[in-house]
């Protein structure tokens, strides 16, 4: 088991971490979701012992991160948001590489290599150079280089940065597939899709405070009585904005160019709302719906913007 | 074991880098071969260690010291070779085979030299040089100057000596005695070589100019690494794989000590392959006894690892380590005589190199080169050690803290 336990983390005047604790069962897939610049991988280099915090502590199986770090480091495997490898060394040099930093040797590395080039699908590309490598190649090799020490805790920091889908989508089976053979992830993400799909519990984090943390299901609790409706028109008028503002079934309000997205109670009445203003102000609607039930909604709902912003 | 994976990764990335390569492995054999080319006529090939030079001599004087300094300094049995020494009559007539190009320098002794050299007087003998010839004229200047200052030296010890001897009972029978030994030491200064003459050979043999050049150049590119060094730190924290190393269970020192000796197996890797290509191709002698070639090598290696640790704890970026190796390893070469041969420089220059490391190791070359034992080089292993046992402290104990 995993437990945060009260992390806070400064960085001068700003508070980059604001006394986060939740715990992570093990087997489990954790997600921890937010925008960018939100405190998740402050969260995470605290986990990992890469940074120390200002007050609270991590422990790991009962070690604590401050007291035992390098017992906890032999059981975590750290996938940073960088792809931090050697561009000019093979893949499989970079393996071998990492392998030893992990204490492997001899026929057990090469062994692990072996299956760590499996698992990442790229066993025929082994000997090429990284920097030859196309951008989700180089991920899985980032990710591969975490696993051959086969460790208990998988801890990934937005690990599909700048991928095509293809590549994304094959991270993330890898990273179920891990997850359904017991291996317990940390799983740090902006895309909510990425963690809707993996984890079953999820934190959701905003200006280094937890401002959520559940199940699913728990998550979207949040919502209920409550809808998101994304208006997408030709051009935005200040008067329109300001009388949508004004409507009391609004909640919330996010205007994204010429998108609007409003949460509310009543969603019947604000549709006829938004439909009469937006004549009266001569607003030409492209698009409406009403947005299923999601980690985006959930986040507009709870901080009135959105996790891209 | 950690330490020796990490350092042998970071050899194996130096070695991957093409351009890297041809400058640290050709440049320097390139630049040998252009300099030791060169300069072939200041330095001469073999045993020589002085370009050969047409001197001129005035003696408005004709006394005994001037005529020691003229036959017994400038024409001592080890100059002869090197120095053709002509006597004029006038000062005019020397001048004017200087403007002909006929001499390379000419000296004018002036009338009173010696008296107000005994009577401890300011007194100038006048170097004339020619303008394409600058060597010639500081080698007979460097030789004026050490027999001035060796007479003056004499004058005024004798002057000391002698008032206080007549001044106590039976100072004359001293006196006398000490008369004596001072006329055999007067002989002594014209005797010895000058101390420009023994710096360019310590030991037995002397250096070439390929020579000189191949270990000039060895100590200079040696030196880039110290720079190369400190990037490949900064490198690893831009590109996060020393953050990624220490989310493994590999301790911080480790990973210090790892980078550590990847700089220093590159430098030795670097420096064998000089040597051996500059001696298969230029035939160049490191020296009869190949293992204290192989020991200075080894301890600047050491130095210039330490320095790049020490570098890495100071510059932040490789934008700047690169700002720091375009000028400051110049500037460290230049002074540390691997771009031009010390002996050129006015001895202030000379002094201000001591504080570089690639002087330390480029006089310990040229020493093992002249054949000196291994006590000579006791004091330049001492310095390179020094150098790189507290650069490197310095290095550690900075990083460790971050």
């Amino acid at each position: 088991m995993l437990q945060v336990k009260e992390l806070r983390k400064r960085f001068g005047d700003r508070e980059a971490v604001s006394d986060i604790s939740f715990t992570v069962n093990k087997g489990e897939c954790f997600g921890l979701l937010g925008p960018n610049g939100a405190g998740k991988s402050t969260t995470i280099s605290m986990i990992s012992g890469l940074l120390s915090s200002d007050h609270g502590d991590v422990e790991i199986d009962g070690l604590s991160v401050k007291k035992n770090l390098m017992a906890v480091k032999k059981k975590m495997g750290v996938v940073p948001q960088e792809i931090a490898l050697y561009p000019t060394l093979s893949a499989k040099e970079n393996l071998y590489f990492w392998g030893r930093m992990y204490g492997l040797r001899g026929a057990m590395l090469k062994k692990r290599v072996d299956e760590v080039l499996e698992i990442v699908g790229l066993t025929d590309r082994a000997k090429e150079r990284i920097d030859q490598y196309s951008g989700g190649m180089k991920r899985r090799i980032n990710i591969g280089a975490a696993l051959l020490h086969q460790p208990a805790y998988l801890i990934m920091d937005e690990p599909t940065v700048g991928i095509d889908p293809q590549s994304r989508n094959h991270i993330l089976e890898t990273v179920k597939e891990l997850n359904k053979q017991g291996m317990t992830v940390i799983y740090t993400s902006h895309y909510m899709e990425e963690v809707e799909f993996l984890c079953e519990r999820i934190a959701i984090m905003d200006h280094g405070k937890m401002i959520a943390l559940g199940r699913k299901e728990e998550l979207y609790q949040y919502l209920v009585g409550g809808t998101s409706i994304r208006v997408v028109t030709a051009g935005i008028h200040e008067n329109w904005l300001a009388k949508l503002k004004e409507m009391a079934n609004v909640q919330n309000i996010v205007v994204q160019e010429d998108t609007v997205i409003l949460s509310t109670s009543n969603k019947q009445e604000l549709i006829h709302q938004v439909i009469a203003t937006a004549m009266d102000e001569k607003i030409e609607i492209q698009t409406l719906d009403i947005q299923e039930l999601n980690l985006e909604a959930v986040f507009l709902h709870l901080t009135g913007r959105s996790l891209r912003d | 074991m950690r330490a020796l994976a990490i350092a042998w990764n970071e050899l194996k990335i130096w070695l991957r880098d093409g351009k890297g390569l041809l400058l640290t492995f050709l440049m320097p054999i390139v630049l040998t071969a252009i300099l030791g080319m060169a300069l072939s006529g200041v330095m001469s090939s073999g045993a020589d260690s002085m370009p050969e030079m047409e001197i001129g001599l005035y003696d408005a004087e004709k006394s005994e010291l001037s005529t020691i300094l003229a036959e017994r300094v400038l024409q001592h049995k080890d100059l002869k070779k090197y120095i053709h020494l002509k006597e004029y009559s006038s000062e005019k007539e020397l001048r004017k085979s200087i403007q002909d190009g006929e001499r390379d320098a000419g000296i004018i002794i002036p009338a009173g030299y010696s008296k107000k050299l005994t009577n401890g007087q300011s007194v100038q003998i006048t170097v004339l040089r020619h303008p394409e010839k600058s060597t010639s004229g500081q080698i007979v200047e460097s030789l004026v100057a050490a027999y001035t200052d060796r007479v003056t030296a004499i004058a005024d010890a004798t002057q000391v000596v002698a008032n206080d001897l007549l001044a106590k009972p039976g100072g004359q029978a001293s006196l006398q005695s000490f008369v004596q030994q001072l006329e055999q030491l007067g002989d002594d200064s014209g005797d010895s070589r000058n101390d420009f003459v023994r710096e360019q050979s310590v030991g037995k043999k002397s250096v070439s100019s390929f020579q000189y050049y191949a270990a000039a150049m060895a100590v200079m590119f040696l030196l880039f690494n110290s720079v190369n060094g400190a990037k490949s730190i900064l490198g690893e924290k831009r590109m996060g794989t020393l953050s990624r190393l220490l989310t493994t269970p590999t301790q911080k020192s480790s990973i210090l000590v790892g980078k550590f000796l990847g700089t220093l197996l590159f430098s030795v890797f670097q420096i064998s392959f000089f040597m051996l290509a500059t001696f298969l191709i230029f035939q160049v002698s490191w020296g009869e006894n190949i293992l204290q070639s192989v020991t200075i090598a080894f301890v600047y290696a050491f130095a210039v690892a330490g320095i790049a640790m020490m570098l890495a704890s100071i510059v932040k970026t490789e934008e700047s380590a690169d700002q720091l190796a375009g000028f400051g390893v110049q500037i460290f070469s230049m002074l540390g005589g691997s771009m031009v041969p010390l002996f050129v420089f006015p001895e202030v220059m000379r002094n201000i190199a001591l504080f570089t490391p690639n002087y330390w190791a480029l006089d310990g070359f040229l020493d093992v080169m002249s054949g000196v034992s291994w006590s000579d080089l006791f004091l330049t292993f001492g310095v390179l050690l020094a150098i790189g046992l507290s650069t490197l402290s310095i290095g550690i104990w900075r990083l460790q803290a971050r």
